[in-house]
């Protein structure tokens, strides 16, 4: 076990290497820099943009720019955002916590709702709650996620003033104390929702169907047999088989935790990675989207990592000794 | 011996499938006895309903679809039809217990052995939480499987069939039941596995003292455990006697068919002899006459047009196949 996960974190070097040569690429395949558009032709002189460009080494041929880069990187030196003139590990560092929050939020959201939804409509297929569990399903499956959130904002923000309509902080309170973390809870609750509901639809027919599944099994037809009860033939026989396929769901939620929502972020004004990622691609901030690339990177392979070991921990047939 | 209470009496059962709206009978008006400690097989070919006559017994037909449409399962003169699950949940297990065909697929794969052998025990013993374990140790023991100690902590992955079929059994006499159901049990195994496992229960069936109602194609399984013999065929009871009336006084033409399939060592045949054609599907079976005229030897040309009873030709031997009196409907003499 813990020379698998070791081979494993091994295999991770040559793969993000590869990823972070693709990226740096693709960032420096974009057109324009972070020069260009910010500063007024008519106003400076072009000759001092070039000899900015030049200093900045963005005339440097692709390799010599990538083994800086890389070099840098190795020290964890991000560079710093050249639009917001700040370490780009201390932008993210500002930005990662709300992310992490909102996202931990919907997570639980969504395991909770679908947990329960899903084991409903598995257990009483084909009755009307299970198709009102369905039809809810359909709906937060085709309703597009910036609807959601401005119907959510006005609903909740404007008609019913029950939570705070942008930002992830009410203004002029101090840091750290109990105040902040209310005002925290608070204004991360409203896009948490929007973001958990909208994804507890493949969850929770994924559980329904695999229950369904599964009741059909040999091993069911045993436990009754047996002269198990109902309750428990679902709860331990059945559920614990259909735990699996959600595991898989389960790595790719890993990898979102730090990644957050672009669209959900910037619907509510909610300084996270997602709303960062989004205005760095647009101000051709390098620096800070190979950053926050690279993060994911490593968050979807580590993802992965955590879900092929809770795979054994659910699954006694695929355990690495 | 046949002067005993039934343990359990199947009267008259019609088990039933609804496919497109239509029900489609698998098993229509069969009756037959067990008595206690007897050995009582079913044999047939694939498809003649003996597993859902069995399925029928513990209540597991599928749900969606399947279900008793008429007659009674008296175990100790009380119908199980009418009861539901949590009352069928009492005797399940207890009672009557039952073991399957694929061992492979029987257990939960995600589940310790351990666990789900002390399920049975903790659904209808009082015995306290540290000595369940012992029990299900003692009864891995019992069924012949001797690292049972650490046994309990594995998953089924890790045992061969075999093995899983004996946990199966272990289970099954966990709370001495009074009658155990075993549908193909050899079926899936090895034929040297397959003799171990039959030789296992007509072991136990001595130390528990239960009676045995064995659902089989293997003729050879029945001449080796059986005291009675329901002949299947079609869904219908088309012969039952004591064993010797069957291999040696065969009535129907297909028990005879079956019994000249069986390849023989001493007598030297270029062919094996088969029976020509399946049984007739569930929805092709033919609404009047005898459902093996099709396949049958010695049919008539009345076998389409004369329904045939199952009728008692001697004294605890029924047929049913108009060429004995007793199962011509106009011949024979009224019955209740």
């Amino acid at each position: 076990m813990l020379i698998y996960t070791l081979r494993r974190i091994l295999i991770m070097i040559p793969i993000l290497v590869m990823i972070s040569i693709v990226v740096f690429t693709l960032a420096l395949a974009m057109p324009g820099d972070a020069l260009s558009g910010q500063i007024d032709p008519a106003n400076s002189n072009p000759e001092y943009i070039a000899e900015m460009r030049d200093r900045l080494g963005l005339n440097d041929p692709v390799h010599v720019q990538y083994a800086r880069w890389a070099g840098n990187v190795l020290q964890w030196d991000f560079g710093r955002s050249y639009n917001r003139k700040m370490p780009v590990t201390e932008l993210i560092g500002q930005r990662l916590p709300n992310t992490i929050l909102l996202s931990v939020m919907s997570m639980i959201i969504t395991y909770i709702l679908a947990f329960f939804m899903g084991r409903y409509a598995g257990r009483h297929p084909y009755t009307i709650g299970d198709y009102g569990i369905q039809g809810l399903n359909y709906l937060m499956l085709a309703v597009p996620s910036f609807v959601a959130a401005i119907f959510a904002i006005f609903f909740f923000s404007f008609q019913l003033g029950w939570f705070p309509a942008t930002g992830s902080i009410g203004s002029g309170i101090q840091p750290g104390t109990m105040e902040f973390w209310l005002s925290k809870l608070k204004h991360t609750a409203l896009p948490a929702l929007v973001l958990g509901m909208l994804t507890t639809a493949s969850y929770t027919q994924f559980l329904r169907n695999d229950i369904i599944e599964s009741s059909q099994k040999d091993y069911v037809r045993t436990a009754r047999a047996k002269g198990t009860a109902e309750n428990a033939i679902y709860n331990k026989h059945i559920l614990r088989n259909s735990i699996i396929p959600i595991v898989t769901l389960f790595g790719f939620d890993i990898a979102s935790i730090i990644g957050g929502s672009v669209i959900i972020e910037t619907v509510f004004g909610f300084p996270g990675i997602g709303e960062l990622f989004i205005s760095s691609i647009t101000n051709r901030d390098s620096s800070v989207v190979l950053a926050i690339t690279l993060m994911l990177s490593v968050a979807t392979l580590v993802g992965n990592l955590i879900a092929d070991l809770v795979y054994g921990l659910v699954d006694p047939r695929i355990r690495v000794e | 011996m046949s002067n005993r209470e039934p343990l359990l009496e199947i009267k008259n059962l019609h088990t039933g499938f609804d496919i497109d709206g239509k029900t489609y009978h698998a098993v229509k008006d069969v009756s037959f006895d067990v008595k206690p400690k007897e050995v009582v097989c079913v044999v047939g070919e694939s498809g003649c309903g003996k597993s859902v006559m069995s399925l029928s017994i513990m209540d597991l037909l599928p749900k969606h679809n399947g279900k008793i449409d008429k007659g009674q399962i008296l175990y100790k003169g009380k119908d199980l039809v009418p009861l539901n699950t949590k009352e069928m949940n009492k005797i399940r297990g207890k009672d009557i217990s039952m073991i399957f065909q694929e061992p492979m697929t029987a257990l939960n794969p995600v589940l310790t052995i351990g666990f789900q052998m002390d399920e049975v025990l903790v659904n209808h013993t009082k015995i306290p939480k540290e000595e369940i374990r012992k029990k299900s140790v003692s009864l891995l023991n019992q069924v012949g499987i001797s690292r049972a100690e650490q046994i309990v902590h594995e998953y089924p992955h890790q045992l061969s069939g075999g093995m899983r079929q004996r946990v199966m059994i272990a289970m099954a006499i966990a709370c001495q039941p009074q009658l155990l159901i075993a549908d193909e049990p050899t079926t899936a195994l090895d034929v040297t596995v397959q003799a171990q496992i039959l030789e296992l229960i007509g072991k136990i069936q001595d130390e528990v003292g239960m009676a045995v109602l064995l659902i089989t194609h293997d003729l050879g399984v029945v001449a080796e455990m059986a005291d009675r013999v329901v002949v299947m065929y079609a869904g219908q009871v088309v012969e039952q006697s004591n064993v010797d009336n069957i291999f040696y006084n065969p009535k129907h033409p297909y028990t005879k068919s079956l019994l000249s399939s069986i390849p023989r060592m001493e007598e030297e045949v270029e062919v094996l002899n088969t029976i020509k054609g399946i049984v007739p599907s569930l929805k092709n079976m033919p609404e009047a006459g005898c459902r093996f005229v099709d396949r049958c030897p010695e049919a008539m040309p009345e076998c389409r047009k004369i329904t045939p009873r199952l009728g008692e030709t001697e004294k605890d031997h029924s047929v049913r196949c108009i060429l004995y009196d007793a199962s011509h409907p106009d011949k024979a003499e009224v019955q209740s």
